[in-house]
């Protein structure tokens, strides 16, 4: 009763499919206020509803979202993957961390990289987009830590303006930045 | 590229339909049946964004549950009528038989014939002791189908995070089936 989700190893974490305990870790971590990194608390409700879809994602685009394991411990350290519901307007690497791994430094780019490169390699996906809101400044910096490039703003009907930021292909070296930034232009 | 299909979900036939898992290619009618009036029971008329996620979220509870929403076929034509199913999401008041027809598809008894099937494989291989359905006190042909199936109302119900209301129908537990079936 499950998607082909495959698994993904990295040095420190392990990807995997979500499972109902996931479910669980993660609707604890959105009951805390410090959730708040992540756009939280939530109620867990809302957590089940999004839970539900990143595993239907699978079936409905053949990729989608993996729960984030440490290898040394097999606590739960979030989600990372590819989000390309309908309206949106490009396949997104997305990502929402717990504080599982907060004693785990760069612990959070190693799965966004190995996500990325997956994406490349098995699904000709990229470079990839991931969208930010302005005001997200930790997610900013962990785009920028993965190599990504701000590109533009674009206007989401759900969820406002958010910034569209460019990761670059596995083995690329550094681009040089930008300097092009339009508001509001955009495929949505 | 061919999306990898959901694993595990139990076909079910009954004689004049299909229970099979939901699939990719099942987004568009219900996207279609989800702009139109006759969704305004089950939450709609919805926008297709939003009913891409609910679709998706509905396969992704075989998987957090181990049981879910089929997709409804007409063994005759081939054609999807609706959804069938068992749903238990974070928020509901227990595991629960839903049904939805789409236009053209009601008045055959086809939600009644559909639900019976959905919850013998409750009963039997998930071996559920009670069920109940969350109906639109003002979807009366919906409760026509709760009552066909022995169902009574039970109580009223609102959402705990959404706020909408409606009434919860018990199904008659598996022993009294039994004794209807022998009767």
């Amino acid at each position: 009763m499950t998607a082909l989700v495959p698994e993904i190893e990295t040095r420190r974490l392990r990807l995997r499919a979500l499972t109902r305990r996931d479910f669980e870790a993660e609707a604890a971590w959105f009951a805390r206020p410090a959730s708040a990194r992540n756009g939280g608390p939530k109620a867990r409700e809302a957590v089940w509803r999004v839970v539900a879809a990143m595993i239907g994602h699978w079936t409905l685009e053949s990729v989608g979202f993996w729960a984030v394991e440490r290898r040394d411990t097999r606590a739960y350290c979030g989600r990372v993957g590819l989000w390309n519901p309908e309206g949106w307007p490009e396949p997104e690497l997305g990502w929402t961390f717990t504080d599982g791994a907060d004693d785990l430094p760069g612990a959070e780019a190693e799965a966004i990289l190995a996500a990325r490169d997956w994406a490349w390699r098995e699904r000709a996906l990229g470079p990839l987009a991931s969208l930010i809101r302005p005001t997200d400044g930790r997610a900013r910096r962990l785009a920028a830590d993965v190599g990504a490039r701000m590109e533009r703003g674009v206007k989401l009907p759900d969820a406002g303006l958010v910034e569209i930021h460019r990761h670059a292909l596995p083995g690329d070296a550094p681009r040089p930045a930008r300097h092009a930034m339009h508001s509001g232009e955009g495929r949505a | 590229m061919t999306a990898p299909a959901l694993v595990g979900v139990p076909e079910l036939e009954t004689e004049r339909l299909r229970l099979r898992a939901p699939s990719e290619a099942d987004f568009e009618p219900f996207a279609a049946f989800y702009a139109t009036e006759r969704s305004r029971f089950v939450g709609g008329p919805l926008p297709r964004g939003k009913v891409w996620r609910s679709h998706a979220a509905l396969v992704g509870h075989w998987a957090l549950r181990g049981y879910g929403w089929w997709s409804l076929e007409e063994r005759a034509t081939g054609a999807l009528a609706g959804r069938v199913g068992l749903f238990h999401p974070e928020g509901w008041p227990e595991p629960e038989i839903g049904w939805t027809l789409f236009d053209g598809f009601e008045g055959r008894g086809y939600a009644t014939e559909a639900a019976r099937a959905a919850r013998a494989h409750a009963y039997g291989d998930l071996g559920w002791t009670t069920a109940i359905s969350v109906i639109d006190p003002a979807n009366a042909p919906s409760e026509a189908v709760a009552r066909r199936l022995g169902a009574a109302p039970e109580a009223d119900w609102t959402h705990p995070e959404d706020g909408w209301s409606a009434r919860l129908w018990r199904h008659p537990p598996p022993p009294a089936l039994a004794e209807e079936t022998a009767a």
